[in-house]
């Protein structure tokens, strides 16, 4: 019943948004016409077929039987790998996961974006690009600084310079880097 | 016939220039770059090579766009053949035949038959986007919004059904990409949907932020949840390429027709794509082909098809966005973006408001099919190094053009929080097996269906059966209705027809 349970949970978490959407969109402010649509009927439209799917889904994951749950849908590539004897071999066994390094990179690129316009680009990308080399596991320390410190100022140069888009440089104390930088590179 | 030959030399001539030549240039070598790197995907390179055609004309951006496109459906050919790591999820069929030759001792000869299918789906597919692409667009002046409507429903339908994995989860897919298009102001009535009172929301959310998110910053974070597990390649291969003598393919004729054929309909199909054709073309082989008993222990055929069906898929692809505006794949969608940052629309009237830029596109798919052939054949060791690079350093140069494309886009940093959050919500997409390309494929076309349907309720005082009463609608939602059907045929087939023919 868990494992049930644990299957229909992304389900019922959109049903909810969906249900708590087409309230809203049952909301939406306009002046009516006689014979308009109005604004709110496509979304409605889309979220009412959502919901139709996940109270099936829902339906399905809880009353079918476990084989009809695990024999899955019509598949054609799952139809087509299933009648050649390569693609029926032994499955590859389910990659580890590290779910505190996913957490720490959303972190670090939430961080990054906050603190862009703070910091300025070249400040902010070289911190971002070793801290993320650094907690993908890549342990060369070495390569890890110069990779980021070469790839911020190439991406700057790249992007600054020959696609003249206006990076941004920060503000002070920390947009004297971006500015040394621009000046050693030529750019306005 | 003679004046789409005149159009197409002075699009040679047009190509000669040098910024289309090395836009050319370098979409063939980055285009099979990405496909060789199984982190990146065909779909992500052409998203973050985008904000570098900002600052470009936009000739050149097409093509370079075009070009990605062309020689990444061969690229991951290589690894898939050589070293078992299919580059996309197209050359997954590679392996069965491709591999097995390679493995048998024969590496040469079956790269030499990939780069020749690989030669020809091309070839084929540039023949189909010159000689389909003027009538389907004068064929499409007669299309009104029913019509328009009705062709997207189809490609709802066909991306949903033909993907594989849960059909619910397809679906809800799809409807969260279609929701996602519908906020900001709505375009017909001038009223704010679902931007909860903030100005960022008003603006509407654009597919590129959602396409760029899912694809680039949500796969690095799957990758990135699996401590970037892929080793480095260490060892060496073989890297020679002989290529069939004519009197071999001869021999193999049929395959080359069946999945040149394969591949173009998969292309012209919205949300069908290089994948889906590939795996139907080896699956027709294995079902039709006079060596199908030998399929699966390293045949020609078993070669030549996927990957001519995937090559020749990309022209399929091309038709119905350049007449229609309709992007039928991911790719293409980002090509769409490419043409709109410029402003062009493409669309029926594409021929007479720009013409020389179309038959420029048609010359460089000629020029970057022989260029990718080169650069396959010649330049094989260099391309296979990058396959050396340690995958956290790949990963964080595609987070900062991820980051760079979305905010290049319109200088502004909120235009990021978007990455960030469609970067999650591809994750969780990843995580719990709904497939992205329905999301991405519903925020592009969402805004179309929507405006095709409405226009048509207002032009057409609320008649619902409009839809079914004009021929070309009626015939292309009965397509529709047969690829939902599809499906559920092929679940009722594995439960009962199945198990009786086993017992």
């Amino acid at each position: 019943m868990v494992d049930r349970l644990r299957a229909i949970a992304p389900y019922v978490v959109v049903l909810a948004i969906a249900t708590w959407l087409f309230d809203v969109a049952l909301h939406f402010r306009f002046s009516p016409r006689a014979g308009s649509l109005g604004p709110g009927l496509w979304p409605r439209a889309i979220l009412a077929l959502t919901i139709i799917v996940c109270v099936m889904r829902i339906g399905y994951g809880l009353f079918a039987r476990r084989a009809a749950i695990e024999s899955g849908t019509g598949d054609l590539l799952h139809d087509v790998a299933a009648g050649i004897p390569q693609a029926a071999g032994p499955a590859a066994p389910p990659a580890p996961r590290y779910p505190l390094l996913l957490l720490v990179g959303i972190a670090l690129t939430i961080a990054y974006v906050a603190l862009l316009g703070t910091l300025g680009f070249a400040l902010a990308t070289f911190a971002y690009m070793a801290a993320m080399m650094a907690i993908g596991r890549y342990r060369r320390r070495g390569v890890i600084v110069v990779v980021a410190l070469l790839g911020s100022l190439v991406l700057m140069f790249i992007f600054m310079k020959i696609v003249y888009l206006s990076l941004p440089i920060g503000v002070a104390p920390f947009d004297t880097v971006s500015l040394t930088l621009m000046k050693l590179m030529g750019i306005r | 016939m003679l004046d789409v030959a005149q159009q197409l030399a002075g699009g040679f001539h047009a190509l000669l220039q040098l910024p289309n030549l090395m836009a050319l240039a370098v979409g063939l070598v980055v285009g099979m770059l990405v496909a060789v790197l199984p982190g990146l995907t065909l779909v992500m390179g052409v998203v973050l090579a985008l904000p570098f055609t900002y600052g470009m004309a936009i000739t050149p951006s097409i093509i370079l766009l075009t070009a990605m496109y062309i020689s990444g459906t061969y690229g991951g050919a290589i690894t898939s053949i050589l070293f078992r790591i299919p580059g996309e999820p197209m050359d997954v069929p590679l392996l069965w035949d491709g591999w097995t030759m390679a493995h048998a001792g024969e590496p040469a000869r079956a790269l030499g038959w990939t780069l020749f299918a690989a030669l020809t789906g091309g070839l084929i597919t540039a023949l189909v986007m010159v000689t389909l692409a003027v009538p389907f667009a004068k064929v499409a002046l007669s299309f009104d919004s029913p019509e328009y409507f009705a062709i997207v429903l189809f490609g709802f339908t066909s991306v949903v059904t033909l993907g594989g994995g849960s059909l619910a989860n397809a679906f809800i897919s799809l409807f969260v990409g279609m929701l996602i298009s519908t906020v900001g102001v709505d375009e017909i009535y001038g009223v704010d949907r679902f931007t909860f009172g903030t100005s960022m929301l008003r603006d509407g959310i654009g597919y590129l932020p959602v396409m760029v998110g899912a694809y680039g910053l949500g796969e690095v974070l799957v990758r990135l949840e699996q401590g970037f597990a892929s080793t480095p390649m260490t060892g060496d291969a073989a890297l020679r390429t002989r290529i069939p003598k004519l009197r071999e393919a001869w021999q193999i004729r049929g395959t080359f027709a069946r999945s040149s054929l394969i591949g173009v309909i998969c292309g012209i199909i919205p949300g069908a794509g290089a994948t889906i054709a590939s795996f139907i073309a080896y699956g027709v082989e294995g079902q039709y082909g006079p060596r199908r008993h030998k399929l699966g222990s390293g045949i020609p055929e078993g070669i030549v098809a996927p990957q001519v069906a995937s090559t020749a898929s990309v022209g399929g692809h091309m038709v119905p966005l350049l007449t229609l505006g309709i992007p039928g794949s991911g790719a293409t969608a980002v090509i769409l973006g490419a043409f709109l940052l410029h402003g062009v629309q493409p669309g029926p009237q594409i021929f007479n408001t720009q013409g020389p830029l179309v038959y420029a596109i048609f010359a460089s798919t000629f020029a970057a099919v022989i260029g990718m052939g080169l650069l396959g054949y010649f330049a094989i060791r260099p391309l296979i190094k990058v396959l050396y690079l340690p995958e956290a350093v790949v990963s964080v140069f595609v987070i900062m053009f991820c980051l760079i494309g979305a905010y290049s886009e319109h200088n502004n940093i909120t235009d990021l929080w978007m990455i960030v959050v469609f970067g999650v919500v591809g994750y969780l997409f990843e995580r719990y097996r709904f497939p992205i390309a329905p999301m991405v494929l519903g925020a592009i076309l969402g805004p179309v269906a929507e405006n095709a349907f409405l226009t048509s309720m207002i032009s057409y005082r609320n008649d619902w059966t409009i839809f079914f009463t004009r021929p070309v609608s009626c015939v292309v939602l009965l397509m529709a209705i047969v690829a939902l059907l599809f499906p559920l045929y092929g679940r009722y087939r594995r439960r009962h027809v199945a198990p009786a023919a086993h017992g």
